[in-house]
């Protein structure tokens, strides 16, 4: 399709706007993290600080916790995320590489049912909605703690996750299973000696997306984990340091270096592996 | 080595699609077997049953007379190779041929035998490591091979190996076929919809049509004497000539209008009250284009020349008598070319005859070792 030069210009245009609105949050907490707290809020929103200082970071890495829970360091918040999101990660991967396989080659009773239902989900946002509901379900079950969020975190994403990984199954051809059938392979042979390895492409993209979803969520660790406030997480930590100074004095350049930290590992792991991320997307989308 | 005979198979899938109805074919111990039909005739669909990667809906399938419907492919250890290739991407060519052989246990050493002498028989000794996207498409249908051949199985199946290389590829692989099955002795049943390489590989031919063997015999005796219509529009390159005609009779000689002119049928091949005789009974005269030959004869038919396409050893040539068009075999150093008048005849002991409704071929067999 060819597109006329006005057209081009007013494309780029927006196209720039658009990564200048995406970018300015993002560079301003970059600059804010190195500014005092007193130029943030009284300096005006300049990008580049007048004094600029490593004080807020060495502060927040070396602060002893906040202000709910003095025992608790940055480092045990980090390691906190880490493990939900591990965890999540893990269950994601193993759960949705287990089921999609079972509903794009399985033949069963109810399973154009269970995979609508499933779909339905897809629907219904895992958000402010359900969390009532969620939250009822989990105190019943005596799941308010890291591995309860874990499980509760791989479930509400679970329905996006396996639209894609079956999309991507779709595309390894059927005459692999009936080979693997003939060398002596069962349902489940088939899926872990020839699916799962040639599924990694998808399964390493749905791996980072419920990394990166699970490492910046707040709601959830907010209200799952309140009771333990040792356990709870990075993003959840780092909202409370607006008030690490006690009430009336909000600490807004401790924040800003604690979102600097806690984005850090999300940023370094989508550099890395970027490439595969939107190969894995694609794949499970358009061939599916 | 075994027997593969199927009874009554019948196979409807759960959609309703009826792939196979009530089969009866036998495949002898060691032979080469090759299911012949266009796309979507049910051939893939009974490998799959011999295979045991469908149950049939009705029947039997047998093993050297053991009914084996229940049991699992590796239990019937069968071997199978696809259209696709079927190599585990993520495996190199070493593991993609010691796979079957790790599902049935055996010893590290045996595997690494068998895959290195199977490796030197394919002449895939140097691939080894290598993994089989990197492979060109004869090497991957060679690795295929390959993994078949290292679980010594009782009995080869393939489907359409061939199919997805270029001509050259697969008249060498053709080759190695042959011979790999004149090396193991094994049963093979082979699927294709090409001809030509179904008459080069088969000790016999099972030719189907919509779900049903509609044919078994020898490449030879199929060609010399197809027993329907279907069978004989099918089988040969450049295709069968068709002539509606009638049945005429003087009372003791059966004959044919053929292109104008009275034909007498042999007389030898005739069975007329079996066959259903009757005066003025329609039927298809089918007359195969290199059975036309070049004549002489003063009552040889007169044709016109059309098209003449060059085929290498062979002139293929289109021909009109009057409004009838049909295709004549000439030797390639015939002098003609279109415009031409051409002059020809026809050996009575050649023809095919069928009804023209039903199809079925109205003439007793050819004699073994005589002229169709």
């Amino acid at each position: 399709m060819r597109i006329s030069l006005g057209a081009k210009i007013a494309l780029y245009a927006f196209l720039i706007i658009m990564v200048f609105i995406t970018l300015i949050p993002l560079l301003y907490t970059v600059s804010a993290s190195f500014k005092t707290n007193y130029e943030i809020t009284a300096g005006g929103i300049n990008l580049i600080p007048a004094e600029p200082t490593l004080d807020n970071y060495k502060t927040v890495w070396g602060m002893s916790g906040t202000s709910l829970d003095s025992r608790t360091t940055y480092a045990d918040y980090t390691f906190n995320s880490l493990k939900v999101s591990l965890l999540t990660v893990v269950l994601v991967v193993v759960f949705t590489s287990m089921s999609a396989y079972c509903f794009q080659r399985g033949h069963f009773p109810g399973r154009k049912f269970l995979y609508w239902l499933f779909m339905c989900t897809m629907f219904i946002g895992a958000g402010t909605i359900t969390i009532f509901p969620l939250l009822q379900i989990t105190t019943s079950l005596k799941m308010n703690n890291q591995v309860g969020l874990a499980i509760v975190q791989f479930a509400t994403a679970g329905a996006s996750n396996l639209f894609l990984t079956m999309g991507y199954m779709k595309t390894i051809t059927r005459d692999l299973d009936d080979a693997a059938k003939i060398d002596g392979c069962s349902f489940f042979g088939t899926w872990w000696r020839i699916i799962l390895p040639l599924s990694r492409p998808i399964l390493a993209t749905i791996a980072l997306m419920s990394f990166q979803h699970s490492w910046n969520n707040y709601l959830l660790p907010n209200l799952m984990l309140a009771g333990d406030q040792s356990a709870t997480t990075l993003v959840v930590a780092v909202v409370r340091l607006q008030s690490s100074g006690g009430a009336g004095a909000s600490q807004y350049n401790l924040m800003m270096a604690g979102t600097m930290l806690a984005m850090l590992p999300m940023l370094i792991l989508f550099l890395c592996m970027n490439k595969m991320f939107v190969e894995g997307i694609t794949q499970g989308a358009v061939k599916g | 080595m075994a027997e593969i005979t199927l009874k009554g198979a019948s196979m409807t899938y759960p959609n309703g699609t009826k792939a196979l109805t009530d089969v009866d074919l036998t495949v002898r111990d060691h032979e080469f077997m090759v299911l012949l039909g266009p796309s979507g005739c049910g051939k893939s669909t009974l490998l799959r049953l011999v295979a045991g990667l469908e149950k049939p809906t009705a029947g039997e399938v047998l093993f050297d007379g053991q009914v084996v419907n229940e049991l699992e492919p590796l239990k019937r250890n069968v071997a199978m190779v696809f259209q696709s290739f079927a190599l585990y991407p993520h495996l190199n060519v070493y593991k993609n041929m010691a796979f079957p052989l790790k599902s049935m246990k055996l010893k590290p050493e045996e595997i690494q035998r068998r895959v290195e002498e199977a490796a030197k028989i394919l002449g895939i000794e140097h691939v080894l490591n290598r993994r089989p996207r990197v492979l060109s498409g004869g090497q991957r249908q060679r690795v295929a091979l390959g993994r078949a051949m290292v679980r010594e199985p009782v009995v080869f199946l393939l489907d359409e190996p061939l199919s997805n290389l270029d001509v050259k590829m697969r008249l060498e692989l053709r080759d190695q076929i042959v011979a790999l099955h004149k090396r193991l002795g094994t049963t093979f049943l082979y699927v294709t919809h090409d001809q030509a390489e179904a008459m080069q590989l088969g000790d016999r031919l099972a030719i189907m049509d919509t779900g049903r063997v509609v044919q078994i015999g020898s490449p030879q005796e199929i060609y010399d004497y197809p027993n329907s219509l279907y069978v004989a529009d099918f089988v040969g390159a450049p295709k069968m000539n068709f002539f509606a005609s009638l049945l005429r009779t003087d009372g003791q000689n059966w004959s044919v209008r053929l292109l104008g002119r009275e034909f007498p049928l042999p007389a030898e091949r005739i069975d007329a009250d079996a066959a259903g005789f009757s005066a003025g009974m329609r039927v298809i005269v089918g007359v195969r284009p290199e059975d036309f030959q070049p004549s002489q004869r003063e009552d040889a038919y007169t044709a016109a020349v059309g098209q003449v396409m060059p085929m290498g050893a062979t002139l293929h040539v289109e021909a009109y008598i009057g409004n009838q068009r049909f295709l004549v075999v000439l030797n390639n150093h015939t002098p003609i070319c279109e415009g031409d008048a051409l002059r020809l005849e026809v050996d009575p002991r050649t023809v095919h005859l069928f009804a023209a409704e039903g199809g079925q071929n109205l003439l007793l067999p050819p004699r073994k070792g005589g002229k169709a």
